[in-house]
């Protein structure tokens, strides 16, 4: 059961068909009448009875998702761990550093909420063993693992209470690597920069600097939220912009994750409108890339304006965006943009734009461009570059040094105080080119 | 259409250029700078919300059209201040709970507010329970209105209405929560008065 606002009553994406349970307000708020008549719930808001419940859901909750990539044939001792908000990577690697096997699972962290603050908020009681769980099987005869990931990813994998990175004045339990031993085996978990700028990417812009790079580059992770960061040759500016899962397809009347059934891709021709799903089969909602996917070729149909109304939508495969779900959009790409507006100090001069994260595959980069998520001068400076975080963690785990990243300082921009912020978001809410 | 009502009519298109440029004309033919603004530029603030609630405007067009209307301003107070500007009270009282920094959506509801002429006042944002108390102790508000943008700074409204009734002070005042996280359900929990889905509807309810 997916619970994306953590059991809050808000998402309703828990809507199970059970006619038999009264309707509470929430239901009819969330659902409406219409979905309420046919025998849909809110999950999250009704108890259970004992001889209904789906006994270890919460622990099987990842079991959907997990992916084994077998490499060579040569023993793991090395291993790096991605924990993401919504999905765990972890590579074992040989002694030369080869990738032998690569695991994925759903963060089982995802009963208790889709993102970090539900996570925070659930810190007493979500199990804390949850992540070693999983992956403990797997690291038989592993010598070193390090851990990379969002800063409250990190702080629950050791056990810390994350309230402080989520509340005025922002500090960090854990600023510097925490280096601990479980048995035989060195544990390494890598420094964030900020409370929302963590220790992913750190390890992915070290990547990024240890591959072939242009003298400057922005950097962009784009999953649950926005991560930035702008290198100008010389310096690092680093900011984290509260863009929101929308981009993911949280929060959107038909969003979903990138999973088989998500529109991907929607156009028009000849009258028609057509739209592509992941695995070819019947639509079930829209996911991230599909949505801006849409909304692009409505604002070419002229069906959306470019200050976000919407004067219909064509149904594709049985689905339609509605206004409600133009406006999350525009919020989220508002905050994208303001982001990169006020991180890079001239945005046309930027020589490289690495786009790291979930996004990687499916992003039609002229969609976004056309609709100001990316700036015109981009186009085919962007480079997709997958799990960043990832692959600098399997760097950090071949480095003779235990200390990963240390030498990796960075000015961190904080949009949340800063003046110019409200306006550059109104202005970039417009769906159109940003201005060149 | 005379100045007062290209004003009126423009100001959700976002042109600061334009509207300045109409503002000037104004004076030139000698209408009062109150009138400009009373006739003008408020009701115009007011246009983009009534097209809010209708699916028509959004964030943007009211934020621009605060910030053009301050231009505006700029221009306009120095030619009122022979006029009777009483210090009334404030009729509503905002801020931000403690631990929290967004302001976007406060600021949003406090300019809709104003537009329709109510006294409003801002405590700011991280604002703690004991200084909205002071605060309510001191002006004597109709509303308190707090905001809060995460699920991990909402405690704050339930300390403030507790500080409130130790304070003596809680049937003295209706309390109001908004912001991303709060539902009608969880406003009507912790006893909070009144909640709104947007500056909007606020803007609509205490105007």
């Amino acid at each position: 059961m997916s619970r994306d606002c953590g059991g809050q009553g808000l998402c309703g994406k828990c809507r199970v068909q059970t006619p038999d349970l009264p309707v509470l307000e929430a239901d009819r708020r969330v659902l409406g009448d219409t979905l309420c008549a046919r025998g849909w719930r809110l999950g999250c808001q009704h108890a259970v009875r004992p001889d209904t419940a789906d006994g270890d859901e919460m622990a099987q909750a990842h079991i959907a998702g997990t992916g084994v990539t077998e490499g060579t044939g040569s023993t793991p001792r090395l291993a790096a761990l991605d924990i993401g908000t919504t999905t765990v990577v972890l590579a074992l690697l040989d002694d030369a550093g080869t990738v032998v096997k690569e695991l994925a699972w759903g963060n089982p962290q995802r009963a208790w909420g889709a993102d970090v603050l539900s996570r925070i908020d659930h810190f007493a009681s979500m199990p804390p063993d949850l992540i070693r769980t999983l992956i403990e099987p797997h690291l038989q005869g592993i010598d070193r693992l390090v851990i990379t990931g969002n800063t409250v990813m990190t702080h629950l994998w050791l056990g810390t209470d994350p309230a402080p990175l989520a509340r005025v004045p922002f500090t960090i339990p854990h600023p510097d690597p925490v280096i601990t031993h479980h048995g035989s085996r060195q544990e390494i978990v890598c420094a964030p920069f900020a409370p929302y700028v963590g220790a992913d990417i750190r390890t992915g812009l070290q990547e990024v600097l240890a591959a072939d790079h242009a003298e400057s580059f922005l950097y962009m992770d784009l999953g649950t939220n926005g991560e930035l960061a702008w290198y100008d040759g010389g310096t690092l500016t680093l900011c984290s912009t509260a863009c929101g899962p929308a981009l993911e397809g949280a929060g959107i009347s038909i969003g979903m994750a990138a999973l088989p059934a998500a529109l991907v891709h929607v156009y028009h021709e000849q009258d028609r409108w057509h739209g592509h799903t992941a695995g070819d089969v019947p639509a079930q909602g829209v996911c991230g890339s599909g949505l801006i996917s849409w909304i692009d070729a409505l604002r070419q149909a002229d069906l959306v304006t470019p200050a976000g109304k919407l004067k219909g939508c064509p149904p594709v495969e049985g689905l339609q965006l509605t206004q409600k779900d133009i406006r999350m959009f525009q919020l989220a790409k508002g905050a994208l943009q303001a982001g990169w507006q006020l991180l890079v100090p001239d945005p046309a001069q930027v020589e490289e734009v690495w786009i790291a994260g979930g996004f990687s595959l499916g992003l039609n980069a002229d969609a976004c461009i056309r609709l100001g998520l990316f700036h015109p001068a981009w186009r085919g400076k962007i480079r997709f570059c997958g799990n960043m975080a990832l692959k600098g963690a399997c760097r950090q785990v071949m480095a003779e040094d235990a200390m990963p990243g240390d030498e990796l300082t960075a000015r961190v921009l904080e949009l949340e105080k800063d003046t110019r912020f409200p306006l550059a978001f109104a202005r970039a809410m417009s769906l159109q080119e940003a201005a060149a | 259409m005379n100045e007062l009502e290209k004003i009126r009519t423009e100001l959700i298109d976002g042109d600061e250029d334009a509207i300045l440029g109409y503002v000037e004309e104004a004076l030139q033919e000698q209408m009062e700078p109150k009138a400009i603004l009373e006739q003008g530029l408020l009701p115009g603030m007011n246009d983009i919300a009534d097209k809010w609630a209708a699916g028509e405007a959004f964030i943007p067009e009211v934020l621009i059209g605060a910030k053009i209307m301050n231009a505006a301003m700029e221009r306009l107070e120095p030619l009122m201040v022979t006029e009777e500007k009483a210090d009334e009270p404030p009729r509503v009282i905002f801020g931000t709970v403690q631990g929290d920094l967004h302001d976007i959506g406060k600021n949003l509801c406090m300019l809709l507010l104003r537009s329709q002429g109510v006294s409003v006042l801002d405590l700011g944002v991280d604002v703690a329970p004991e200084t909205f108390v002071e605060a309510v102790a001191t002006h004597h508000p109709e509303y308190l209105c707090m905001s809060s943008l995460l699920t991990t700074t909402m405690d704050g409204f339930e300390k403030t209405i507790e500080a409130l009734k130790e304070a003596g002070l809680r049937d003295k005042v209706k309390v109001a929560v908004g912001g991303a996280p709060v539902t009608p359900e969880y406003a009507k929990s912790i006893g909070a008065d009144l909640y709104t889905e947007d500056a909007v509807q606020l803007s609509r309810t205490l105007g």
